[in-house]
């Protein structure tokens, strides 16, 4: 009986449909990626691997908040940040991954983990732990708190040591890859902190009109586009070279 | 990407979240940040005319400081004689040299379409001020009493004036790029900037999202293309003998201003305060928009790429 109500979605709750869609693209692109991971050349499978464990997690996460937010009707943010705290360090390997091969060292990936960790714990703090009715003080200041650690990221891919090694790496196929990743993290990830200034009483609400539902509807479309768009293009970049030097090689 | 565009995303995330607290004791902080801003970074970048004027054409710095303030004069003039004329003169100008500064990296030849494309995308910017900020504008003229035909047409068509604008700035943008091969990426960075301007317009009081713009995107630009001009001719070894060099007209500027003010208040003129700024911001405007015409046209394409 549990299980009856919890599946049915609402015709018109785009909400409740992007949770399932979110959770069924997910797990179609981890599938993707760990059976591609095999046609690659070593040095990319692991790159792969981060990729298909990315989706992977995600789409556990988003089945249970498919579940949560059926039964509910309310926000899922503890999962959905627990699902972000453990996938965003992801995302910030691909970039050591990519760049490892031009210099990258354990210094880097370690601040760029910090970095996304920093940007999810203050954000979770202030989306999560937000008095009743919402403060706008504690939303202002987890909110700046959170976006230094996103600015962080943002620098590094663009200007800092990411894209400095992307650029020494003398590879076209890396500094094109680093450099769709940067727009990424640029456009895709920005969705975020507009999510989080969107939340119940965010002042976006009170200045475009919007529901407080949205938020669920921008984080559910763009986990699903930086996820596995993501992805594909280190797949892109993976497959690329693979065959080139398969054809080198014959 | 390079720096002014990160430093502009970076500022104007970090105001959208600090926008929550909407406070008045904020506002009025941010508002005398703006100001201060306005004052050092906005004017010092007109502060080296006289040495940019020398790519040009080699003249004494008095015969300059003379053209500068017949130039100023003749400004005025025309503010006294119509407000209208005066102040469309102000903007169009305004807008090329906006414009200008934004794209003279990319070394567009220099013709009609080159100069249209300057005009519209600084006229862009120019009518989403105005457009986004329309009800606060509003406010602060009918507060003043003045009455301008300009600004209360482009108030009503702001919208037409907007969509005008903005189609004829992606059109030639778009031609220039694909006429001339620039990456993709390059197009798609401009987009995002625009996009972000007019957000910080749109969310954002009139003059915090004017100064994010001017301060950041304009002047520091600006500031920059100077340095590296002045860094090649002059042998400069660091920033700051730069800054010393901004420093006695930039002084200069902010005494006049001060001498203006008191005079303003002590003769009680019969003249509202914005208005006096504007007539002395155009003052400003007007000969520095020369001097960089001059000075982009001569040079700037001879000097490297500018980080």
């Amino acid at each position: 009986m549990m299980l009856l109500q919890i599946l049915t979605i609402p015709k018109d709750d785009p909400v409740a449909f992007t949770f399932f869609t979110g959770y069924m693209a997910m797990m179609a692109a981890s599938v993707f990626f760990f059976f591609e991971r095999s046609r690659v050349e070593g040095k990319w499978q692991l790159s792969l691997l981060v990729s298909g464990l990315i989706t992977f997690i995600a789409a556990v996460h988003y089945y249970y908040m498919r579940d949560y937010y059926l039964g509910t009707g309310e926000n899922p943010t503890s999962l959905r940040y627990i699902d972000w705290t453990l996938t965003v360090p992801l995302m910030c390997i691909e970039f050591y991954l990519l760049t490892k091969a031009a210099g990258a060292k354990k210094s880097l990936l370690l601040k760029l983990i910090i970095a996304s960790v920093w940007m999810l714990v203050f954000g979770y703090i202030g989306e999560a732990f937000n008095p009743e009715g919402g403060s706008a003080t504690h939303s202002a200041i987890y909110g700046i708190l959170s976006t230094l650690g996103y600015l962080y990221i943002l620098y590094a891919a663009w200007m800092g040591e990411v894209a400095q090694l992307a650029k020494d790496s003398n590879t076209p196929g890396i500094q094109q890859t680093v450099r769709i990743l940067a727009w990424f993290v640029l456009v895709g990830w920005a969705i975020y902190p507009i999510g989080y200034m969107c939340m119940p009483g965010g002042w976006l609400n009170t200045a475009f009109g919007w529901d407080s539902s949205n938020v669920d509807l921008f984080y559910n479309i763009a986990d699903v586009i930086n996820k596995i768009g993501f992805g594909l293009v280190v797949y892109n970049l993976a497959i690329t070279d693979s065959m080139r030097l398969k054809a080198k090689a014959a | 990407m390079k720096k002014v565009p990160f430093y502009f995303i970076a500022c104007v995330l970090i105001l959208l979240q600090l926008e929550q607290l909407n406070s008045q004791v904020l506002t009025s902080i941010q508002n005398a940040i703006c100001i201060f801003l306005i004052l050092t970074l906005g004017i010092s970048h007109g502060a080296v005319d006289h040495l940019l004027y020398n790519a040009q054409e080699k003249v004494r710095l008095s015969k300059f400081v003379i053209f500068y303030l017949i130039a100023a004069f003749v400004n005025t003039m025309i503010w006294f004689v119509s407000l209208d004329l005066a102040l469309l003169l102000f903007l169009c100008i305004s807008a090329y040299h906006f414009g200008q500064s934004q794209f003279i990296e990319y070394s567009f030849r220099r013709n009609l379409y080159s100069n249209i494309l300057y005009f519209s995308w600084g006229a862009w910017i120019i009518v989403g001020l105005v457009l986004f900020n329309q009800t606060e504008i509003e406010i602060a003229i009918n507060q003043q009493f003045i009455t301008m035909a300009i600004l209360n047409h482009i108030m009503y068509y702001g919208l037409h004036y907007f969509i005008f604008f903005g189609l004829i700035t992606v059109c030639l943008f778009t031609l220039k790029f694909a006429r001339l091969q620039l990456s993709f990426h390059g197009l798609l960075l401009e987009i995002v900037q625009l996009a972000l301007i007019f957000i910080a317009f749109s969310l954002f009081s009139t003059l915090l999202g004017f100064t994010l713009y001017f301060i950041i995107l304009h002047s520091f630009r600006v500031l920059n293309q100077e340095f590296h001009y002045l860094w090649k001719t002059l042998n400069l070894k660091n920033l700051f003998q730069f800054i010393r060099l901004l420093m006695p007209f930039t002084m200069l500027a902010l005494f006049g201003l001060v001498v203006i003010l008191l005079t303003w208040m002590y003769f009680d003129l019969n003249i509202s305060l914005p208005l006096l700024a504007l007539i002395l911001i155009s003052n400003i405007t007007l000969p520095h928009s020369y001097v960089m015409d001059g000075f982009y046209h001569s040079r700037f394409r001879n000097l490297s790429k500018i980080e």
